[in-house]
C-alpha cells in the first residue's frame, strides 16, 4: 500500500534554550496509508495538536522527518509552504474558521478559486460536493447564518474540493452536539469510503474515535498503543477504545 | 477573489472600526482645513503677519502628521493582531504571505482613501468655520470664503502618503518575520508585561515620581523676574520638560499596576460592590498597556497645555496692546521734526491731542545699575508731564511733595527696585534730595522711556540743569489708526527716519514711531494664529486617545462578552452591569489623565508668575485652566459617551 504520510522520528521541544525543556512530541515514527482514516488520541497535553501542527507545517519540528506524499515536508523553503498546503493538504478545525465575510458557497470554492480553476469547474465541483454533504440548500447564506453542524459540513467541504492527499482534522466536533456530531463523522466515513480521501483525525473523544479504521495512542509525546477496527463493529471498537483510556488514565467522561 | 475579501473586510471593519475611521476623517479634514486657510490669500491678505502662519503651520503639521501616524500605525496594529488568525487561515488554504500581505494592505488603503475622500468636503467645510473665527478675532465685518485651492489638496494627499507609507512598511516588515504559527496564535498572546519584578516597578515609579518633582521645580525656577530673560532659559526648559515627559512615561507605565496590586492585596477593598471584577478587569489592560498609557499622557498633556496657551494668550490680549501702544500715535526723535510728523498724521486722521514730552538724563545713575549696565545714568519725567500722560489715559493725577519721587516701572522689573533700602533716599546730580514715595506699575508702558523699563517722575523743579535724553510726542486721534498710517509715517517721514552711513548704506529706524492700529493688528494676528493653531493641536490629541481608548475598549466588549453573560447568569441586573461598565471605562479613561492634568496645573501656576502682568488678576489664570479642562474633557467625554455605548452594544448583541 502506498504511504501518503511517513514519520520519521520526530521530535518537537519546547523551551530548548532553557532549563526547562518540554517534549512535546518524542520521537514519533508512524505512517498513514492512502485512504485509511486514522485517529490520534491521548489526554490533554499528550502532544496531538502539536503533531498535527507539524504534519501541516503549522510547526517545525525540532529534528526528525515528515513525509507527505513522498515529499520531506521539513526541507521545504518558507516561501514554498503555501503551495505545498494549497496542492495537497485540505484542513478541518474545531471551531470551523470559515471566513464570515464570504457565502458559504465561496467558502467552499476559495481553495479553487486560489488555484485559477475553471469558473464552470468550480461552480460545478461545488453543487457536487455540497449535494454529497448535504449543504446545497444553504450555499448562499454567510456563515453566521447557519447552525454549528452545517459549518462544519461546509468545512469539510473546503478541505475536500481540492482532492488533498491528505485531511487533516482536529477535534472536529469538538464544538458540536451529539446528533451534529453524529452527522458529520458519518460524512466523514462516506468521504473517505466512496473518494477514498486520506483522513488523519485529532481527538480525545472515543466515539468520534471509534468511526476510523485505526487509532495511534499518544502519552507523554510518544505513541502508547496502536489498535485497529478490522472485522469489529464499532460498538466492539468503542469498548477497546474505553479499555485502552482507562490503561492510560484517560478522559472517559466523554463517553457519550 | 481576493480583492473582493479585501472589499468585503474593509466594509466589515468599517463598522468595527467607525470611530477610528471618524477620528482619521476629522484629522484629514483639520489639516486640509488648516492648509486651505493658510493658502488663502484673502486670508493671509487680512494682516501683515498672517503670512507667517503658514510656516507655523507648516511646523505644526509635521508633529499632527507624527501623532495621525502613531494613531493609524496603533489601530492598523490592533486590527492586525485581532484578524491574525484570520489571516493565518488564508496561509492554511495555500495563499501566499505576500499576497496576504497585499490584501490586508489594500484594505487599510481602502479605508484611509475612505477618510481621504470624506476629509475633503469635510475639510472644506472646517476651513469656513476657521476662517470665521479669524475673521471674529480680527475683528472684520465681513465674511471670507475660503476657495480650494490645490497645494493644499496636494499637502493632505502627501500628508496622506507620507501617514500610510510608514504605517503599511512598519507593518510588511512585521509580517514578514511572521510564520503561520505566528498569525494563527498571535490572537492568543497578550502584549508583554512591562514590568516582571515589582521592585523594578516600584523603584521605577518613585524615580518618575522624584524625577517629575524636579522637572517641575526646575521648570518654576525659569518663571521667576530674575531667571526668566536670560538666554539658558529656554534650554533648562526644553530639559526640564523633556525630563516631565520621561517621568509621565515612568508613572503611567507603574501607576495602575500598583493601584491594582494594592486593592487586590486588601481584601476589604477587594471584596467591596463590583471592586473585584473592575479591577481584574482592568489589571489585563493595565499590565499590558503600561507603554501606551505614557504615550497617551503625554498626548494629554500637550493638549491641556494648547489649550491653556490659547486662553491666556487670549486673556492677555489687551495689557498687551496696553503695554506696547496705550496712545494712537507714540514716536521719539528731534524736537524739531514733531510739526512734520503732526501734519502728516492729520492728513488722515482727526487729532484731538498731541502732548509733547521730555525724559532727561541723570549722570548720579543710582537706580540705572540695578536694571543694566548699558547706559550710565537714570532717566527722568516732571510730574507735570508724567500727569499729562496718565489724564489722556483717563487715570486720576499723582501728586509729590517738593522732595519725592515715583519710580514707573514694568511689573515684571519691579522686584529689581523693591524693597531697597538705598533708594529710599536719593540725591539728582543737580543737588535736588528726593525721598521715595513709591513705585507705579500701572502707567508703565514700554515706549515710555526708549532707553530702559523705568523712568523716575520728579517735581518740575528737580530738572533743573539736567540734559534731554530724548524728547517724545503722542498724537490722540479721534480715529482709530490702522497700520496704514505707520506705513504713511514711514515713508513720508522717511527723510527722519532713515540715515545714510558713509558707505552709502540706508538705515530706517522705523521702531521710533509706534501705531496703536499696528499692534492691534500684530496682536490680532498672534492672537488667531495661536487659539486656532493651539486649539488645532489640542483637538486632533485628544481625538487620537480617545480613539485609541474607545478602539481598545469596543474590542475587549467584543472579545470578552461572556465575562459579562457570566455576570448576568449570576443575578447581575442590566443597571449595575451598565454601572460597572461606566466605572470600568471611566477608570480606563482616566487613568492617562490625573497625572498630565497636575503636572499642567504646576507648570500654569508657574507661568502665570510671569504671565499674571498681563492678566486681569493672578488667580485669572485658574479660570482658563478650569476653561481649558473642561474643553479637553467635553472632547474627551464624547469619546467615553460613544465608547459606553458601543459597549454596551457589543455585549448586548449576541448575550
Amino acid at each position: 500500500m502506498e504511504h501518503i504520510l511517513s514519520l520519521d522520528q520526530v521530535r518537537k521541544y519546547y523551551g530548548a534554550n532553557t532549563n526547562h525543556i518540554t517534549k512535546a512530541v518524542d520521537g514519533i515514527s508512524m505512517s498513514v496509508d492512502k485512504g485509511e482514516f486514522t485517529a490520534i488520541m491521548g489526554a490533554s497535553g499528550s502532544g496531538k495538536t502539536t503533531l498535527l501542527n507539524c504534519i501541516s507545517t503549522i510547526d517545525t519540528v525540532t529534528s526528525g522527518h515528515i513525509f507527505v506524499n513522498n515529499q520531506d515536508i521539513t526541507t521545504i523553503k518558507e516561501k514554498d509552504f503555501a503551495d505545498f498546503r494549497r496542492e495537497n493538504l485540505g484542513f478541518i478545525f474545531q471551531d470551523f474558521n470559515l471566513l464570515d465575510t464570504l457565502t458559504i458557497e465561496e467558502n467552499i470554492s476559495l481553495s479553487l478559486i486560489i488555484n485559477k480553476k475553471n469558473p464552470s469547474f468550480i461552480q460545478n465541483k461545488v453543487q457536487q460536493i455540497s449535494a454529497k454533504l448535504g449543504i446545497l440548500d444553504i450555499l448562499s447564506k454567510f456563515p453566521y447564518e447557519v447552525s454549528g453542524g452545517q459549518k462544519q459540513r461546509c468545512a469539510c467541504a473546503r478541505a475536500l474540493i481540492n482532492n488533498p492527499k491528505l485531511i487533516l482534522a482536529d477535534e472536529p466536533t469538538g464544538a458540536l452536539d451529539s446528533k451534529a456530531s453524529r452527522m458529520l463523522l458519518e460524512t466523514m466515513s462516506d468521504i473517505n469510503t466512496q473518494l477514498q480521501a486520506t483522513i488523519l483525525m485529532v481527538t480525545h473523544d472515543p466515539f468520534c474515535a471509534s468511526f476510523c479504521e485505526r487509532i495511534l495512542f499518544l502519552k507523554d509525546g510518544r505513541i502508547f498503543d496502536e489498535i485497529f477496527k478490522g472485522e469489529k463493529t464499532r460498538k466492539e471498537f468503542f469498548n477497546e477504545i474505553l479499555d485502552i483510556l482507562t490503561l492510560l488514565g484517560g478522559e472517559t467522561e466523554y463517553v457519550k | 477573489m481576493l480583492s473582493k475579501l479585501a472589499y468585503r473586510n474593509a466594509k466589515r471593519s468599517l463598522k468595527d472600526y467607525l470611530v477610528y475611521l471618524i477620528t482619521i476623517t476629522i484629522s484629514f479634514s483639520l489639516i486640509l482645513a488648516f492648509s486651505l486657510v493658510s493658502n488663502s490669500d484673502a486670508v493671509t491678505s487680512l494682516s501683515f503677519g498672517m503670512d507667517s502662519f503658514k510656516n507655523v503651520l507648516t511646523f505644526v503639521n509635521c508633529v499632527i502628521v507624527f501623532v495621525v501616524c502613531f494613531l493609524i500605525n496603533y489601530t492598523t496594529k490592533f486590527m492586525f493582531e485581532k484578524r491574525s488568525k484570520e489571516l493565518g487561515m488564508y496561509m492554511l488554504l495555500g495563499i501566499k504571505k505576500t499576497k496576504i500581505a497585499k490584501m490586508f494592505v489594500t484594505e487599510n488603503i481602502i479605508l484611509g482613501f475612505l477618510a481621504l475622500i470624506l476629509s475633503i468636503p469635510c475639510g472644506f467645510i472646517f476651513s469656513q468655520f476657521i476662517s470665521l473665527v479669524i475673521v471674529k478675532i480680527l475683528g472684520i465685518p465681513e465674511v471670507i470664503f475660503i476657495s480650494f485651492n490645490a497645494v493644499s489638496i496636494g499637502s493632505l494627499a502627501i500628508c496622506f502618503l507620507v501617514i500610510y507609507t510608514l504605517v503599511l512598511f512598519n507593518l510588511l516588515c512585521k509580517i514578514r518575520k511572521m510564520t503561520i504559527h505566528h498569525f494563527l496564535y498571535l490572537e492568543k498572546q497578550n502584549e508583554k508585561k512591562m514590568f516582571q519584578s515589582n521592585r523594578k516597578r516600584n523603584l521605577i515609579f518613585l524615580f518618575s515620581l522624584v524625577l517629575g518633582a524636579a522637572c517641575l521645580i526646575v521648570w518654576h525656577s525659569r518663571f521667576q523676574e530674575s531667571a526668566f530673560s536670560q538666554t539658558e532659559t529656554l534650554t533648562v526648559l526644553i530639559f526640564s520638560m523633556i525630563g516631565l515627559i520621561a517621568s509621565i512615561y515612568g508613572i503611567s507605565a507603574t501607576i495602575s499596576d500598583m493601584i491594582l496590586s494594592w486593592i487586590l492585596k486588601n481584601p476589604k477593598l477587594k471584596y467591596q460592590k463590583d471592586h473585584l471584577f473592575v479591577a481584574r478587569t482592568f489589571a489585563s489592560k493595565a499590565r499590558t498597556m503600561s507603554f501606551t498609557f505614557g504615550t497617551l499622557s503625554m498626548l494629554i498633556l500637550i493638549s491641556v497645555l494648547s489649550l491653556n496657551f490659547s486662553g491666556l494668550n487670549k486673556a492677555g490680549y489687551h495689557s498687551s496692546i496696553e503695554l506696547e501702544a496705550p496712545y494712537d500715535v507714540t514716536l521719539f526723535d528731534d524736537k524739531e521734526s514733531f510739526d512734520e510728523y503732526i501734519e502728516v498724521i492729520a492728513q488722515d486722521y482727526t487729532i484731538n491731542e498731541t502732548i509733547a514730552y521730555d525724559i532727561y538724563k541723570d549722570p548720579a545713575n543710582q537706580i540705572q545699575p540695578l536694571y543694566s549696565y548699558f547706559n550710565d545714568f537714570d532717566s527722568l519725567i516732571t510730574l507735570s508731564d508724567y500727569n499729562r500722560l496718565r489724564k489722556l489715559r483717563n487715570m486720576e493725577s499723582v501728586s509729590l511733595s517738593e522732595d519725592e519721587y515715583l519710580i514707573v516701572t514694568s511689573s515684571q522689573k519691579k522686584y529689581l527696585v523693591d524693597d531697597n533700602d538705598h533708594l529710599e533716599h536719593i540725591q539728582l546730580s543737580n543737588g535736588f534730595s528726593l525721598h521715595l514715595k513709591g513705585i507705579d506699575t500701572e502707567s508703565f508702558w514700554n515706549r515710555l522711556n526708549s532707553e530702559e523699563e523705568f523712568v523716575m517722575v520728579v517735581p518740575d523743579r528737580c530738572i533743573e540743569g539736567l540734559e534731554i535724553s530724548e524728547s517724545h510726542l503722542i498724537v490722540d486721534t479721534a480715529e482709530e489708526t490702522t497700520n496704514d498710517l505707520k506705513e504713511k509715517i514711514n515713508h513720508d517721514m522717511a527723510h527722519h527716519l532713515c540715515k545714510t552711513d558713509e558707505d552709502g548704506d540706508v538705515y530706517c529706524q522705523y521702531y521710533r514711531v509706534m501705531v496703536r492700529g499696528t499692534v492691534i493688528e500684530e496682536q490680532n494676528t498672534m492672537t488667531a494664529m495661536l487659539a486656532s493653531i493651539c486649539l488645532y493641536i489640542a483637538f486632533i490629541l485628544t481625538s487620537a486617545v480617545g480613539t485609541i481608548l474607545a478602539i481598545q475598549s469596543l474590542s475587549d466588549a467584543a472579545k470578552y462578552k461572556y465575562r459579562y453573560m457570566t455576570l448576568r447568569r449570576l443575578g447581575v441586573n442590566d443597571s449595575s452591569l451598565y454601572r460597572t461598565i461606566r466605572k470600568q471605562l471611566g477608570i480606563l479613561f482616566s487613568i492617562p489623565v490625573a497625572y498630565p492634568v497636575i503636572c499642567c496645573f504646576f507648570m500654569m501656576t508657574s507661568v502665570n508668575h510671569m504671565y499674571q502682568f498681563v492678566l486681569e488678576s493672578k488667580w485669572t489664570y485658574l479660570l482658563y485652566f478650569a476653561g481649558s479642562l473642561a474643553v479637553f474633557l467635553l472632547i474627551y467625554g464624547i469619546y467615553w459617551i460613544t465608547t459606553y455605548i458601543g459597549f454596551k452594544r457589543n455585549i448586548n448583541e449576541e448575550s
